[in-house]
C-alpha cells in the first residue's frame, strides 16, 4: 500500500497532468507555430534540391576530367596524340585542378552552411 | 518524419506543452517562447527520435523542459508571478478535477516562483530531485525542503477545505 505522502505525490502529479492535458493553444498561435515549421520543411526542400543539382554537375565535371586525362584509354591516346596537346595541356590542366578546388571549396562551404543551420541539442 | 506527420503529432501535444511551460515559466510570454525553440529543435532533431509515433509526446516534452530550464538560466532573474496571470490559467481549465487544480495552484501562488519552479518539475517535468536541484543550482536540501512544505501546506488547505464542507 502507498504511503501517504506518495499517495499525495500522485495526487498532485495527477492532477496537475490532467490540467496539462486539457490546455489548446489559440488558432492564432498554433498556425504561427505550424507555419514556422512550414518554413524550415521549404527551406530544407531547396536545400537538397540544391544539392541535388550541385552533385550532378561536380559529377558530370569529375567525368568529363576523368574521360580526358585517366580511365579512358581512346580519349587519352587521342589527347596525346593530338596537336593541342603540347600547346593546351598547361591551361587545361589549370582549368582542371581549378574546378577540382573550387568543387572541394563548394562542398565544404555547402556541408558547413547545412550542419549550421541545424540546432545542436543533445538530450540523451 | 514527414512534414505533416510532424504537424499531426505537434497539434495533439502543443497544448500540453504549453501549460507546462507556463507552469515552469510562470508567463505566458516566456512559455510561448519556449514552445516555439522546441517545436524548431525538435523540427531539426526528428530524425533522432527513437521509437517512432508513440515515442513523439515523451521526447518533445523532454526538449521543451530542457529549453525552459535553459530559457530559466538564461535571463537568471526571479520572474514575478502576476497573480492576474495566474488566476487566467486557472480559468482555462476546464478539468473535472477543477476544484481540486485551484487548491494546488492557490498554494502555488501562496508560496511564490521558487516553489512553483520546483513543483512543476518535479509533476509536470518527471525530474528526480537530483535533477530539479542540479538543474535550479540549489542543494537537495532545498528541493526536499520546498517540496515537504508544499506538502504539508497542501495537506493543511484539505483539512480546511473539508472542515469547511461538513460545516
Amino acid at each position: 500500500m502507498d504511503s501517504e505522502p506518495r499517495k499525495m505525490e500522485l495526487w498532485i502529479q495527477g492532477t496537475l497532468n490532467s490540467w496539462a492535458e486539457q490546455g489548446t493553444l489559440s488558432r492564432e498561435r498554433s498556425t504561427q507555430l505550424h507555419l514556422s515549421i512550414a518554413k524550415l520543411a521549404q527551406q530544407e526542400r531547396k536545400n537538397r534540391l540544391t544539392r541535388k543539382a550541385f552533385e550532378l554537375v561536380a559529377g558530370i565535371i569529375i567525368t568529363c576530367i576523368w574521360l580526358l586525362f585517366a580511365s579512358c584509354p581512346v580519349a587519352a591516346a587521342s589527347y596525346m596524340s593530338s596537336p593541342i596537346h603540347s600547346t593546351l595541356s598547361p591551361q587545361i590542366r589549370v582549368v582542371s585542378i581549378l574546378a577540382i578546388l573550387i568543387y572541394l571549396l563548394l562542398k565544404h562551404q555547402f556541408q558547413y552552411q547545412t550542419t549550421n543551420s541545424n540546432f545542436e541539442v543533445n538530450y540523451d | 518524419m514527414a512534414e505533416d506527420e510532424f504537424l499531426r503529432l505537434l497539434k495533439t501535444e502543443e497544448g500540453k506543452l504549453f501549460r507546462i511551460a507556463l507552469a515552469i515559466l510562470g508567463n505566458e510570454q516566456d512559455a510561448w517562447d519556449s514552445l516555439q525553440l522546441t517545436a524548431l529543435k525538435a523540427w531539426n532533431k526528428r530524425n533522432t527520435l527513437k521509437g517512432g509515433t508513440p515515442a513523439f509526446p515523451a521526447w518533445i516534452k523532454k526538449i521543451l523542459i530542457n529549453q525552459s530550464l535553459d530559457i530559466l538560466k538564461a535571463r537568471n532573474r526571479q520572474i514575478p508571478i502576476d497573480p492576474l496571470e495566474m488566476i487566467s490559467i486557472i480559468d482555462l481549465s476546464v478539468t473535472q478535477n477543477e476544484q481540486a487544480f485551484s487548491i494546488i495552484w492557490d498554494l502555488v501562488l501562496e508560496l511564490g516562483s521558487e516553489h512553483r519552479k520546483v513543483i512543476a518539475l518535479r509533476y509536470l517535468g518527471d525530474l528526480s530531485l537530483i535533477e530539479i536541484a542540479s538543474e535550479l543550482g540549489i542543494s537537495l536540501g532545498t528541493v526536499k525542503s520546498r517540496l515537504n512544505t508544499a506538502h504539508t501546506r497542501l495537506r493543511q488547505k484539505l483539512q480546511d477545505n473539508s472542515a469547511k464542507g461538513e460545516s
